[in-house]
Formats: structure tokens, sequence, C-alpha cells
């Protein structure tokens, strides 16, 4: 007899929720021609207008500037509030509401980021660096605040007991170990903050997002197309770069003796 | 052996340590440590070695009896008033692992400057002389290597270079030649005892080896084994 544990019994619920959803696969429950609507709609892609190359490249350029300055701020920001948030480094009473703080600001996605934003500081590029550095701070400053409980603290220990004060404790204790986490976190954010860059146009944020936005409302499919073949080209590119550049970090991270 | 008019010596009175309520780790243990000296500390594992140089060393309370540093002028001060006076190699050596090994050796004189004078790295003078300490212990060749590629034996004589560039009074070191080949060990010993000598520092060093205790040491402490001790009681 199979023992009934945590995890057969969260299956077991998962599947009896998956059997109650069923009726939304009804959908409107016209019958409508589905395969020659999808035809319809991708045939409409092909072939992808590249007279609009020079716009779009305009646009890509814009994405990843506000991406950039997103992950700056991002970084910056998390850095110190992660200190704030690392149970090894802050007292309960600082780490309890920063952490709060970050779990609120990591709820709210991305693209609702970008909307609020765009209603504080206008339809422009600066809603999509505002938006995506608020996203960024949510999930960087729970990264590094991890990546510093991370370490053994021991060697912090040893230099505070020879008189170091507490910021060279932290540089010369914590942070060498810490550093190459916090870099490929950096990097990951970078390349999540391109993507993500690309798409917050859509509610007036400034870069790609706006191009598809017209394209779409136009029905310039093909239009809309070549900007896609832009993102996919961009993020595939980075993806390999950024996990070949990660893998190169975090393997020269070494844990204290 | 000339004491110096800046040495400290080490006085240990009537010290025992007790695990919670339960059995004595050591007790009653009393000597002194002169500047110049260089001591043993011998015992069979379990002896309660580590436990009293953590005593020493102000990372553990004892149960009763006195840890003191008597300084040149007449003051004694507790182990946590010695700050960078006390250099201190433990046994799990407490290196950074991510930073070099020169750093590491550098990390020495962090007490001795304020953050902004290190907040973008030691200064030459600082950087040479960590070199140096490497050098004497052999490690020339792996002063840009970084900790974690260092072996058990390397990193230990970091450590070991890192408590003699701090410039302490007293220098305790718990099995600082453990992981050491017979002429690294003996180069090791050699170094201590010359600084020692030369600086008139006071030295007490956990060693296992007889012979080296017969041919480093001034003099020997020895812990009793457990066993024998609660026997006594």
């Amino acid at each position: 007899m199979h023992r009934l544990n945590l995890q057969s019994c969260a299956t077991i619920l998962f599947l009896i929720f998956v059997i109650t959803a069923l009726p939304l696969l009804q959908g409107s429950g016209r019958s409508l021609d589905t395969w020659g609507n999808l035809v319809r709609f991708v045939s409409g892609f092909i072939p992808p207008d590249l007279s609009i190359w020079r716009t779009t490249l305009a646009a890509l350029w814009e994405t990843i500037q506000m991406a950039a300055l997103a992950t700056f701020f991002g970084v910056i920001l998390s850095f110190l509030l992660s200190i704030a948030a690392a149970r090894t480094l802050s007292p309960q009473w600082v780490v309890t509401p920063v952490r709060m703080l970050m779990n609120g600001i990591r709820t709210i996605p991305s693209l609702i980021w970008a909307l609020i934003a765009v209603a504080v500081v206008g339809a422009n590029p600066l809603a999509g660096v505002v938006g995506l550095t608020f996203y960024s701070i949510g999930y960087l400053g729970k990264f590094f605040s991890e990546a510093f409980e991370a370490v053994d603290l021991e060697a912090a220990r040893g230099l505070r007991a020879i008189g170091a004060g507490r910021l060279q404790t932290f540089q010369y204790g914590l942070w060498p170990s810490a550093r190459p986490i916090v870099w490929s976190y950096s990097l990951w954010m970078f390349e999540y903050n391109i993507r993500s860059a690309s798409i917050v146009g859509y509610v007036g944020a400034g870069g790609l997002g706006l191009h598809l936005l017209r394209y779409q409302e136009f029905g310039q499919w093909d239009r809309f197309a070549t900007v896609l073949l832009c993102i996919f080209i961009v993020v595939t590119t980075l993806d390999l770069l950024s996990s070949r550049l990660r893998g190169k970090m975090v393997s020269r991270a070494q844990g204290d003796v | 052996m000339k004491e110096r008019a800046d040495g400290v010596s080490l006085v240990v009175r009537s010290l025992s340590l007790r695990y919670g309520k339960g059995e004595w780790l050591f007790e009653d243990v009393s000597f002194t440590v002169s500047p110049g000296q260089l001591m043993a500390l011998a015992g069979p594992s379990g002896s309660g070695k580590t436990s009293l140089m953590r005593c020493l060393a102000g990372v553990v309370e004892p149960t009763s009896g006195t840890v003191r540093y008597h300084r040149a002028d007449g003051r004694a001060l507790a182990p946590s008033g010695m700050g960078s006076a006390l250099g201190v190699v433990f046994q799990n050596l407490r290196l950074t692992g991510a930073a070099t090994a020169i750093d590491n050796v550098c990390f020495a004189r962090l007490g001795r400057q304020p953050f902004y004078r290190t907040l973008f790295g030691f200064s030459r003078r600082d950087r040479e002389g960590a070199y140096a300490e490497l050098c004497a212990l052999g490690l020339c060749h792996m002063a840009r290597a970084p900790i974690s590629r260092l072996s058990g034996g390397e990193r230990q004589r970091v450590a070991v270079a890192r408590a003699l560039f701090q410039e302490a009074k007293v220098i305790l070191a718990d099995e600082p030649v453990a992981s050491l080949d017979r002429p690294n060990a003996e180069r090791c010993l050699a170094c201590l005892r010359q600084r020692c000598r030369r600086d008139g520092i006071s030295v007490l060093v956990v060693l296992h080896d007889e012979d080296l205790i017969e041919r480093f040491a001034d003099d020997v402490v020895r812990l009793e084994p457990r066993a024998e001790l609660s026997a006594a009681v």
C-alpha cells in the first residue's frame, strides 16, 4: 500500500482542481473556425516587413537603455536593502519590515509597475526605467540578502576579532564570497529587464512595446512580426551569453575556510 | 631571552571549563607565557586543548578561573580588551576563501586602519610586508592564488602569516602545523620562534609531535586526558 504522504496528497488535490476547471475549455461555446483563424492570423506575419528595421533598431536600443538604467538603479537600491534584509547582518526589527516591503514589491508584476510609473511620470521611457527599477528591487533584494546569509560568518568573525570595523569586515570577510552570486543575479536581472522592457511599452512606457502596440492597433502584423523577431534574436543571444558568463562566475565562487 | 618593554605576558590562573552542567573539559589549569617565550600546549585528543585556546582568545567564557594579559605598564587585560594585540590562529583558520592569500594576510592590518584607508585595497607597504611573511613560510608562489585553491597545509601557513603580520603581542595558535609535512612544520615553527624572540611576543602553540615540542618550545603545558581527570575527581 502506498503511503499517503504530503506530495501525493498535493498531487491528488491538484488533479481534482484541474477536473473542476475543465468547463473553462468550452470557450465561448460557439463553433468557430479555430484552425482557419490561426492560419489567417499567422499568415499575416509572413513575410515580416523588414523595411522598418531602422525604427525597430532605434526602439531596441531604447529598450536596452531602459533595461540597463533600471538594472543599475535596481542593483544599487537592492544592495542597500538586502543588507537590511539579511538576518545575519541586521537586527530582526529591521529585517522583518524590509522583507515585507520587498515581498510586497515582488507581488506586483512588471507591467503593473510600468502602469503605475506611467501614471506618475507620464508616457515616456522614464516610466519604463522607474517601473522596472521597482520590479528589480523586489527580486534582487531577496536574492542578494539570501546570498549574504549563505556566507559562512567565521571569516568575518575572525576579522572582527582582529579589530576590523563593520565596513571592513563586510568588505573583506563577507563580500568576496557573496560577490560572484551578486554579480550573476545582477546579470540575470539585466537579461530579464530587457525582456520586460520590450513589453512595458504596451502601457506607454517606451521601447519596443510601444511599436508592438501601434502595429497591433493598425493590424500591421508583418511589422509586428519584425519586432517579435528582433526581440527573439536579442533575448536568445543574451540568454546564451549571460548563461555562459554566469556559469563562469559561479564556478569561481568559493566557500570560506 | 630579553624581555621587551612593550611585551605582554599571558597569565592563566586556575582555569576550568565545564560543558553545561556536565563533564569538565579541563580543570584547574595554571601557567604563564612571558614575552619572548614559546610555550607548547600538549595533551591527547579530547583533553580540551581547543576549548582552552578558545577561552584564552575570549571566544568562550571559562566556568571559573582567570585569563589575563599583563602589559608592561602593569595593567592586566581580559581577552576582549586585547583587540589587534592578540593574534589567533584558530583550528578552522577563519580565512576568507574567495580572497587571495596575500589579501588574507593584509587583513591583519584592518584593525589598525580606518575604513576609508582600506576601501580601495591595501597600501603598497602592507602588500609588500604581507608578501614577505608568505615568503618566509614558503608560500611566495601562492601569494596571488585564492585561498580556496590552496591545500590544507598552505592555508594553515597563510593563517600563521596573518597572525605574524598582525604585529600582535601575544599569538595563540591551535595546531598550526597539523596538516604540514615535516620540513614545512619546522620552517613554520622556526619562523614563529624567531619572531617570538626578536619582537618579544608571547606565543602559545598547540603541538602534538614530541620531537617538535622538544626542539622548538621553551616549555610545555600538558593537559591530562579527561578519563583520568574524572577518575581523580
